[in-house]
């Protein structure tokens, strides 16, 4: 029984030596993959509309888009925050905010739901600040079995990141500009867009408090660090403006480009993510704006 | 758990008066339990759906029937622990096994955790003996149990659960799809299968291994059979030798003339079909496994592969090997579709799309870049899978490639390489298929 156990013992410790390796070289192939310099112009942060409708990588020196589908400001937080700690400076943070952003009907997905959190918690590991696990696990109410399910997501991803590196010569997904996927699959008729809109905003569902507690944590970030946050509304089919941000504490701008190409079925992939040629248009005009201020 | 208890208790005390030097005593007891356990699988197995025939009879002679239809769940693992009680009161009848004295021993035997849920269906004098007896650590079967067990989770997690993935799609929208890709279905299927009862077996005999227990082997390489007579003599043993014991021998077996031994085939093939569940489809199944079998029969071939394995003494097999393995894989893969589809007409019209000039066509499967990565893996590991279960062929374990490798830093490797494919390139999970039995 001894001799077994010391066996047991002995590969568990190789086992583990295989898999901490694996993570390094996971972690590497992340750190290639984020910029070298130590300056960021201009950080893009948010969900799909950022994602769908900024494209200014190639427009704006230094700048990055970091922006993903279905992400909450837990995930924009961290994001910024890793930045922060790695002493990058950044000059200025744009954070997509809609009308849906803190409205409490989309919380049971992006917050609450633990596939979507084990999901992102995969993908951005390497930026996430550990510490911080604990208490969003609090606030959103998972239970602590979260933790074992993680250990081997966390492990699949290492796994993944460094083939997809070794085979396809591709770095891990953290965010960035993507053309929407709905192009052209759905007919934009204005009095439908209207009803998901009110399903999506405040008229119809209250503020998600964990929405707003993160999104005020990026506000405190920026505002201790000197950053210059704004909160951005892309354009919305329907031209739906940004209301109700009194409950966001500190400094920051917001510009609101909600009805910006109002009714523009040209532009628009579905009823709130632009298309590629919305994409361009909204970010020549973004530049412009950035550039004049 | 009642059930359960209260089977147990039952089979304990038939077995003392089955142990009754009155034959006639024992004889009615004997019969009394055969009643009792398949009166259980009766009820809460098979009930529902003789309720549906008889309903579905008379509507037939448009006479309108309102039977009563259960609504409990199938208790897990029935199909397994009444075959352990049956096979305890029937070996004392024969005088192999004396009644134990012991309610916690037998107990033990009946629902001992690694085989209680899908087998294998343990033998009384097999396993009371290793229950009765003092057990003491053995390091050479603890390692062998730990490689069990993690060759078992691989076939499971990586081969199995993938695989189903695929084919769960390709079945449940079988309308879209054309002959040559409802053919990679059932590929995938046939894979699946195994991968999923065979891991299972292999993480049960691991576990029992481990407290120093062994229990009956269900596979051994059963697609690297020559004809189906082989097949059988290595797909989920320790049912089809019940059968054998307990069915076909006292039946007469192949020893009262050809007639009887072609009766007493496709008894045990249709109530072994219907073993699996209360469907036309498991006994359709079975009847054709009886169909491809009876040619064997008939030419008195049927053990001509049962003492050996293919390519025994080379490394390839012959060209005759190699046909009889790939005709036998194609007729098992396609009496899987009984075994899969949800009804009768649903498997006929698979195999009509499969037997059809679209087989002859590309597969009109279409895969996001997630599912071709699947797939990749899902390749490298049956690769994996196929390269060392050849290597041990010629031996009773699935995990005997690794005595082959002498050196321990290999043996290892291949060891992490396991445990890595379960991490990286594990499917979605899908409970074990024989949990439904």
């Amino acid at each position: 029984m001894r001799s077994f156990f010391k066996y047991l013992f002995t590969f568990s410790l190789v086992l583990c030596l295989f898999l901490w390796l694996a993570t390094i070289i996971s972690n590497q192939i992340y750190q290639l993959s984020l910029p070298k310099n130590s300056e960021i112009s201009v950080l893009v942060l948010g969900d799909s509309h950022a994602q769908s409708g900024i494209n200014i990588d190639s427009k704006v020196n230094n700048s990055l888009n970091l922006a993903a589908s279905a992400e909450s400001f837990y995930f924009c937080h961290q994001k910024l925050q890793y930045f922060i700690a790695k002493k990058v400076k950044v000059e200025s943070v744009i954070l997509a905010v809609g009308p849906h952003s803190l409205s409490k009907s989309l919380d049971s997905k992006w917050l609450f739901d633990e596939l979507n959190f084990i999901e992102k918690m995969r993908s951005y590991w390497p930026l996430i600040n550990f510490s911080s696990i604990g208490e969003y696990i609090t606030n959103a109410h998972f239970s602590r079995s979260v933790y074992f399910e993680l250990i081997p997501e966390l492990l699949y991803q290492n796994f993944y990141t460094i083939e997809r590196f070794v085979l396809l010569g591709k770095s891990p997904f953290i965010g960035g500009y993507t053309e929407s996927e709905n192009n052209n699959k759905i007919k934009l008729v204005p009095e439908v867009s209207d009803s998901i809109n009110k399903k999506l905003t405040l008229e119809g569902a209250a503020i998600s408090e964990l929405q707003l507690f993160y999104l005020n944590k990026i506000v405190q970030l920026c505002n201790e660090n000197s950053v210059k946050l704004i909160l951005l509304n892309t354009p919305l089919f329907n031209g739906t403006k940004l209301e109700n941000l009194q409950n966001v504490k500190g400094d920051y701008e917001v510009f609101d480009y909600g009805d910006l190409f109002k009714n523009d079925t040209r532009l628009f992939a579905d009823f709130v993510h632009l298309n590629g040629n919305g994409a361009e248009l909204f970010s020549d005009t973004l530049v412009n704006k950035l550039t004049i201020k | 758990m009642g059930l359960l208890m209260a089977s147990t208790m039952l089979d304990y005390f038939y077995g003392f008066w089955v142990a009754s030097p009155e034959r006639k005593k024992a004889k009615f007891f004997l019969w009394l339990s055969i009643i009792n356990n398949l009166g259980i699988l009766a009820i809460f197995k098979y009930y529902n759906f003789f309720a549906v025939q008889f309903q579905q009879g008379f509507e037939s002679i448009e006479i309108q029937t309102n039977p009563l239809f259960l609504e409990v769940a199938l208790p897990v693992g029935i199909s397994f622990y009444t075959f352990h009680g049956m096979s305890y009161v029937f070996d004392i009848y024969r005088g192999s096994q004396k009644p134990i004295k012991s309610l916690i021993d037998y107990a033990v035997f009946v629902s001992f955790f690694p085989l209680l849920v899908a087998g294998p269906i343990e033998r009384a004098n097999h396993l009371l003996p290793q229950v009765q007896k003092r057990r003491i650590f053995n390091l050479a079967q603890a390692v062998i149990g730990c490689r069990l067990i993690l060759w078992g989770i691989f076939k499971k997690i990586v081969i199995a659960d993938n695989c189903a993935y695929f084919a769960n799609e390709i079945f449940n929208n079988y309308e879209i799809y054309n002959g040559s890709a409802m053919f990679l279905g059932v590929l995938f299927f046939t894979i699946q299968i195994y991968g999923d009862f065979s891991g299972y077996s292999d993480i049960a005999l691991g576990a029992a291994k481990l407290f120093g227990f062994d229990l009956l082997i269900n596979f051994r390489f059963p697609y690297f059979s020559r004809d189906l007579g082989e097949f059988w003599k290595r797909w989920h043993i320790s049912l089809s030798s019940w059968f054998r014991d307990y069915l076909y021998i006292p039946l007469g077996g192949s020893k009262e003339g050809k007639y009887k031994a072609i009766r007493n085939t496709f008894i045990i093939f249709l109530v072994s079909g219907f073993w699996h569940g209360a469907s036309w489809n498991f006994i359709v199944w079975g009847f054709a496994h009886a169909c491809g079998f009876l040619p064997l029969l008939l030419l008195n071939r049927s053990k001509q592969n049962t003492t050996d394995s293919i390519a025994q003494n080379s490394i390839f097999p012959s060209l005759r090997e190699l046909f009889g393995l790939i005709s036998t894989f194609l007729f098992v893969m396609f009496c899987w579709v009984f075994f899969r589809a949800p009804d009768l007409v649903i498997s006929i019209d698979i195999l009509s799309r499969i037997f059809s000039s679209s087989l002859f066509q590309l597969p009109n499967l279409k895969f996001d870049n997630t599912e071709v990565l699947q797939l990749f893996h899902l390749v490298i590991s049956a690769v994996f899978l196929i390269f060392f279960e050849w290597m041990s062929r010629k031996t009773n374990s699935s995990v005997a490639f690794f005595n082959l490798i002498k050196l321990k830093w290999l043996r290892w490797l291949i060891y992490l390489l396991l445990i890595v494919f379960v991490i990286y390139f594990k499917g979605t999970p899908v409970e074990f298929i024989y949990f439904a039995f």
